[in-house]
């Protein structure tokens, strides 16, 4: 249990750094637009293909 | 009846194919020049998978005119940048562009990768759900009206980005929302991770009180900021309806947080954490986070339905030419103040409200009254922003610019009646503040009984305060009418007063206005009369010529008659007699083509028939052939008139229009009822006594003669576009002049009720069987949370599915759209 005494501490701090890089993105605008990557991973890139 | 279809943009060809694009190795029929164009385009970029993965068809691609091209270059000046544009740090410069015209993701594909492909561009990033492209190029490669060009080219149009100011704040409130949801959920999972931790100790009876105590401290360092920042919106709504001296479920939900935090809160820091005292931290994380996720789609939705009707603002162009100092110059129209005089070239829109001041002219007010014929102005007429000039380029004094020009005022009608609460919603809430007063008294009741009597007071009135909560009621029927309207805005209906949704569901009877309704107001040539043996053909190809160049509804008619555009006549001593006619010398020959007055000097001539419009070709005064031209039906009226016949409505035409052709219409339509030659008050009677054989009458018309039958109707529908509100008091528009809209919206209606009542009942029953249970003390608070908020997501997710909505056999692509 001792252990705890680590654990707990370095699972908070991971969790700030964690919450502050999820604000970061969203202020990014990583979460603007959740519909056309879903999407867009599908279509073929053929410009590279034809080279 | 069309067989053929434009690859590109999906509408129907009426006529042979003239034209096609060869995609992919294979020859594509194409409708028009511009879609021919922008297809070949995209097949020599190799992008042709684009119409592989397109979920959606595209608009007709525009013409890209000299004016535009001009338009465009006023872009490249610094102090018309400076509002959306910005220089990076490699000294490149970024613009925010609204690109118009996306349908769907394979449309961001297309344009991200054709514009990627051009010199000088460094990135470029569009976003499918706000339609904004983010663009980074380097300004001495190339510059920013060349980029925009390009966006054109393959059928899309751009402008500058700029929101408004009710854009802006929806971005940032769904950005905070998505914060906070964040902060919430992260918040849940840690709190819930220690709480198993001390259930499992609890059960186990083995956890130490100095581990119980560490754990409970982090609990509370979590689930603050959870209370103080995530819960926040909650706490703002409850002291403002307190200050307005109401109460609403926000106050019922904040009083249960504030209790929980706070009692649990002083267990642990003042009490030091005796074992086998609950505290409810992890009750308050997920109760705000799935709280927060219910409110987050609400917002999504009102988002989606105020982005959806935005298309509304960009009628207008964004230059015209300017006197100024002895001569024209191109200025903003957002430049324009009253007096000053612009010149506006035949085709172009009417940039501003103003006076006449050049000779005669004829413009179309559509976009205004609803009338798709011509009208007739001379010098210091009135006329109207957004109204396109036909014929010839005229002058005008400027009296109001477009900020304040009647359309804008319409379109201010529009929007401040979407604010306005549905009856039903209103009920709802009514009854949510009874509701909640109860559940208050009750919550406080059991308390001190549980207190003085029993035991784990505070325990149940939690319980008791959080269960029973009346989200459903309050949130979910807005939400239901949110999804619906917002979906009707796309399919081209926009409800302009809040009753609609609601009454469209009780109509049983239609009542159809003809011309401009059921027909496209469009005149086509039906029939050549050549008068005396001359050749039909002949004819036909001498009135061909003389109309080449003009633009007019008679011209158009004529010119749908080119097969082979080589092979016409030359003309010259061209003379346009705005309203009656026009003429022009043809191999030594004087023709005059137009109203029987004017084409002949012979005034006893008449026309063969009375049905349609007829006009006089003669040569050298002597008459040599009729035309006439009737209005035809719009491509989608018959399948729109079976559909409603399907799902049992009464069909009537209500007509100004002679008995002929309107006898000849319902025929063809298989329509028993209708009625012709009534003036409008004629109309106004018929509707009212239907109405006194308790039918609920919708009636649809095109605004500007149906103006009292329009506001006596149960609902009221004008074709056409926006600022018809002003002239015909009519409940909703149709923008894209499709009828289809009007079978969506009835199906639409009829769900939208089904999904409230079901809500209703959800929300009624869940109560009714939960509160007991809550005062019995079986319910946890942490289950009171689940289940009160799980209540409301079911509701939310049950009225979303009216987003996507439409009448099962009927697609508003095959039937075209305007």
């Amino acid at each position: 249990m001792e252990s705890l005494d680590i654990l707990i501490p370095i699972a908070m701090i991971i969790v700030v750094i964690a919450i502050t890089i999820l604000l970061w993105a969203i202020n990014n605008g990583q979460f603007d637009d959740l519909e056309s990557p879903s999407e867009t991973i599908l279509f073929d890139d053929t410009k590279d293909k034809q080279d | 009846m069309p067989s053929n279809h434009c690859y590109h943009c999906e509408l129907p060809i009426y006529s042979t194919v003239k034209w096609y694009a060869t995609i992919n190795g294979v020859a594509r029929p194409m409708c028009c020049l511009g879609c021919k164009s922008v297809a070949e385009i995209i097949a020599a970029g190799g992008f042709h998978t684009y119409y592989n993965n397109r979920t959606q068809a595209t608009d007709t691609a525009n013409e890209i005119t000299d004016q535009l091209i001009q338009e465009l270059r006023l872009y490249d000046h610094p102090d018309q940048q400076h509002s959306f544009v910005r220089k990076t740090n490699n000294n490149q410069l970024e613009a925010n562009l609204l690109i118009q015209g996306i349908s769907c993701a394979a449309c961001v594909w297309l344009l991200e990768n054709h514009l990627k492909t051009i010199d000088g561009i460094a990135s470029v990033n569009i976003s499918l759900s706000s339609h904004k492209a983010q663009i980074v190029w380097n300004s001495e490669v190339i510059k920013l009206s060349d980029i925009m060009r390009q966006v054109y080219y393959i059928g899309y149009k751009c402008k500058p980005w700029d929101p408004d100011q009710q854009y802006n704040i929806q971005f940032h409130e769904q950005r905070n929302f998505t914060k906070r949801l964040a902060v919430a959920g992260i918040g849940a999972m840690q709190v819930m991770m220690f709480a198993i931790a001390i259930y499992a100790g609890d059960f186990s009876s083995d956890l130490s009180t100095k581990y119980l105590s560490i754990f409970n401290y982090i609990n509370v360092l979590f689930t603050t900021p959870v209370v103080f920042y995530s819960a926040s919106p909650f706490f703002a709504s409850a002291a403002r309806a307190i200050k307005n001296s109401t109460i609403n479920m926000d106050v019922s939900i904040s009083l249960a947080i504030i209790f929980a935090y706070s009692s649990s809160l002083w267990t642990v820091l003042i009490n030091h954490s005796p074992p086998g005292v609950a505290v409810y931290f992890d009750s308050i994380c997920m109760f705000v986070f799935f709280l927060l996720s219910g409110r987050f789609l609400e917002l999504k939705a009102r988002y989606f339905m105020y982005r959806s009707s935005e298309t509304l603002t960009d009628l207008l162009p964004k230059s015209c030419m300017k006197w100024h100092n002895g001569k024209f110059i191109q200025v903003a129209i957002t430049d324009l103040q009253p007096n000053d005089l612009i010149r506006i070239a035949p085709g172009e829109i009417i940039p501003a409200d103003g006076i006449l001041i050049s000779a005669t002219c004829s413009v179309n007010e559509a976009i205004i009254s609803g009338e798709s014929l011509p009208v007739t102005k001379h010098t210091n007429d009135k006329l109207l922003c957004a109204s396109i000039n036909t014929e010839q380029t005229i002058q005008m004094r400027v009296t109001k610019k477009s900020s304040n020009s009647e359309i804008a005022k319409a379109l201010q009608l529009v929007n401040s009646a979407e604010q306005v609460k549905p009856k039903i919603a209103n009920l709802a809430t009514t009854i949510a503040k009874w509701f909640t007063s109860a559940v208050l008294l009750i919550a406080t009741t059991v308390f001190l009984y549980r207190y003085f009597y029993a035991d784990n007071a505070l325990y149940i009135m939690l319980s008791v305060l959080v269960v029973t909560c009346p989200c459903a009621l309050s949130l979910a029927i807005p939400v239901a009418i949110t999804a619906t309207t917002g979906n009707l805005n796309r399919l081209g209906l926009l409800i302009t007063k809040s009753h609609v949704v609601e009454s469209l569901n009780l109509v049983d009877t239609i009542v159809f206005d003809k011309t401009g309704t059921l027909t496209t107001g469009n005149l086509k040539l039906t029939s050549i009369q050549p008068i005396a043996n001359t050749d039909a053909d002949y004819c036909l190809k001498l009135a061909v010529s003389l109309e080449e160049c003009y633009d007019h509804q008679i011209a158009r008619a004529f010119k749908q008659q080119l097969n082979n555009s080589n092979d016409i006549f030359t003309v010259t001593a061209r003379k346009n007699f705005v309203g009656n006619g026009i003429a022009g010398t043809i191999n030594n020959n004087y023709y005059r083509l137009g109203t029987v007055n004017f084409a002949s000097s012979n005034s006893k001539l008449e026309h063969p028939t009375t049905d349609g419009q007829w006009v006089l070709l003669t040569e050298n005064n002597i008459p040599i052939c009729w035309f006439n031209f009737t209005d035809s039906l719009r491509p989608e009226t018959k399948n729109v008139i079976k559909a409603l016949k399907g799902i049992n409505k009464q069909i009537i035409i209500l007509s100004g229009d002679h008995l002929n052709p309107v006898t000849k219409l319902a025929k063809e339509l298989g329509i028993n009822n209708f009625y012709a030659q009534k003036n409008p008050e004629q109309k106004l009677e018929i509707v009212k006594q239907l109405q006194q054989n308790k039918c609920k009458v919708l009636m649809i018309g095109d605004g500007i003669n149906d103006v009292p039958v329009l506001s006596v109707a149960d609902v009221s529908l004008a074709m056409g576009c926006v600022a018809n509100l002003n002239t015909s008091s009519a409940d909703a528009i149709l923008i894209k002049n499709n009828l289809v809209a009007v079978v969506h919206a009835l199906y639409l209606a009829k769900k939208n009720h089904t999904i409230t009542f079901e809500n209703l009942l959800w929300a009624g029953c869940y109560n009714i069987c939960v509160l007991p249970l809550a005062i019995m003390g079986m319910i946890a608070p942490w289950m009171a949370a689940i289940g009160m908020t799980l209540s409301s997501l079911l509701v939310i997710t049950n009225s979303l599915r009216l987003i996507n909505k439409k009448f099962p056999n009927l697609s508003d692509k095959q039937h075209g759209k305007s």
